[in-house]
């Protein structure tokens, strides 16, 4: 019923340790979009063998989590790790012979099932790492008055800039392996559980994370304005396609 | 986090300026370890104003620290404004719309090249015009006009998220046994009953949680 244990040891080492290379473009690291889940559920997917179950989770995960904005001291969810977890998971058990009888969409829903309770977890480990980090300010500092000699005190300001990185790099990998472990084990499960006859209400019920997505968005927008071309467009594309 | 590394990104220049005597190259450095918090891309503008008054002398790049608190504020607020409430949402709307309507890696592509073209882009012409003209930057980041330009982009986002709502219908096969224009008046209406609920305060199953710092 399960993966054997050397593929379920090989996916959880390989998406964890380079999806966590994704998971440093969200905050610490260039923020070129590679941890919007779209991208990054694509990329763990491709991991694990399978990036159009990846690519649907992430464009499911992508609408689901807009709405949560980093600005201020806000932490959001890491959608990031989530997305990492469900399309490497989604991926690797699409292959899975009691996976055949099933439509993609059923199995993407079981796995986001198993991944969004970890949403919490993912903000907390966020929270934690941010505050070790927030803590290297005081090491630099005391690491340069220690030393007035340049050649002590300039390469221990550099390395804790590295520290920081390597402390979400780290924190990223062991998160997204504890993910990837509970959802390899639970989601074949819910599979088995799951009767084939309850396929067509399975399959179809995705649909509501990205409804719930553009509902976050929609509440976000303060402009009477916006919500107008929101009603306009919907109605124009009822009338005249 | 910030101001270790704003304090990495200035040491090759205060290396350059004060490498001959370390107590001071020490002093400086620690000057920029104080307390700096802004919007990720238009700190690349804050970074070009610092380098630019250091350059001059020690006193003018205390100057430039003294303004950088108000600095920091101001393109926070207009940064966070119009990347993460404008071309992030406008960016991944787009590109799900792109996924519901032909399903593949065209909507990846797009996502990371639209916003990487627009940041980047950002980014140089700030930084580029700190680094020459020091606070002057602050005019060219106002004739970017970048809160109207986010204007726009909520417009595009809100046309973008109706289209996908549409595509779903189709996507997801909501219509067996319902028919076309019923079902997407159904996920229409739930839509919008979701979005009444939401607005009105109720806390539904759906409204996440941030943890703050």
């Amino acid at each position: 019923m399960w993966l054997d244990f050397s593929a379920f040891l090989w996916i959880t080492l390989k998406v964890s340790l380079f999806g966590a290379f994704c998971a440093l473009d969200r905050t610490a690291l260039l923020q070129m979009m590679f941890s919007r889940p779209l991208v990054a559920a694509t990329f763990a997917g491709a991991l694990a063998g399978n990036w159009e179950i990846g690519l649907l989770l992430g464009a499911t995960l992508e609408l689901y989590f807009l709405s949560e904005i980093p600005v201020g001291t806000i932490i959001p969810t890491d959608d990031t790790l989530l997305a990492m977890a469900a399309g490497g998971v989604g991926a690797a058990l699409s292959n899975l012979p009691q996976s055949q009888n099933r439509t993609s969409g059923t199995l993407a829903l079981l796995v986001l099932l198993t991944v969004l309770p970890w949403s919490a977890f993912t903000r907390k480990v966020d929270s934690w790492v941010r505050h070790k980090n927030g803590r290297l300010v005081d090491e630099v500092e005391t690491a340069l008055l220690a030393g007035p000699n340049l050649n002590r005190a300039q390469p221990s300001a550099l390395n804790y800039h590295l520290h920081g990185l390597f402390n979400f790099y780290s924190a990223s990998v062991v998160a997204l392996g504890l993910m990837v472990m509970s959802s390899l084990l639970l989601v074949p499960l819910l599979l088995f559980l799951v009767p084939v006859w309850l396929q067509p209400l399975t399959d179809r019920l995705l649909f509501l994370f990205p409804v719930f997505g553009i509902v976050g968005l929609l509440s976000n927008m303060n402009q009477k304005r916006q919500l107008a071309v929101f009603a306009g467009v919907t109605t124009a594309l009822l009338l005249f396609v | 986090m910030q101001c270790l590394g704003l304090a990495y990104a200035i040491t090759p220049l205060l290396e350059k300026l004060y490498g001959k005597d370390p107590e001071r190259l020490t002093r400086r450095t620690r000057r920029y370890l104080d307390c700096f918090n802004t919007n990720p891309y238009l700190a690349a503008a804050i970074l070009g104003f610092f380098v630019h008054m250091e350059s001059q002398s020690e006193e003018m790049g205390d100057q430039g620290l003294y303004l950088s608190s108000s600095l920091a504020g101001l393109y926070g607020a207009v940064g966070d404004n119009f990347f993460w409430n404008g071309l992030k949402p406008m960016t991944s709307a787009i590109a799900v719309m792109i996924f519901f309507w032909r399903p593949g890696l065209t909507a990846v592509l797009f996502l990371l090249l639209f916003y990487n073209l627009v940041h980047f882009g950002v980014r140089y012409i700030v930084y580029l015009s700190a680094l020459h003209r020091g606070i002057g930057v602050l005019e060219k980041i106002d004739s970017l006009r970048l809160p109207l330009l986010r204007n726009i982009m909520g417009y595009v986002t809100t046309a973008s998220l109706a289209v996908t709502t549409f595509l779903l219908v189709d996507y997801f096969d909501l219509k067996k046994g319902l028919g076309g224009n019923l079902a997407h008046l159904l996920v229409l209406l739930l839509v919008v009953g979701l979005w009444w609920r939401k607005k009105s305060g109720s806390k539904s199953s759906f409204n996440k949680q941030s943890e703050p710092v």
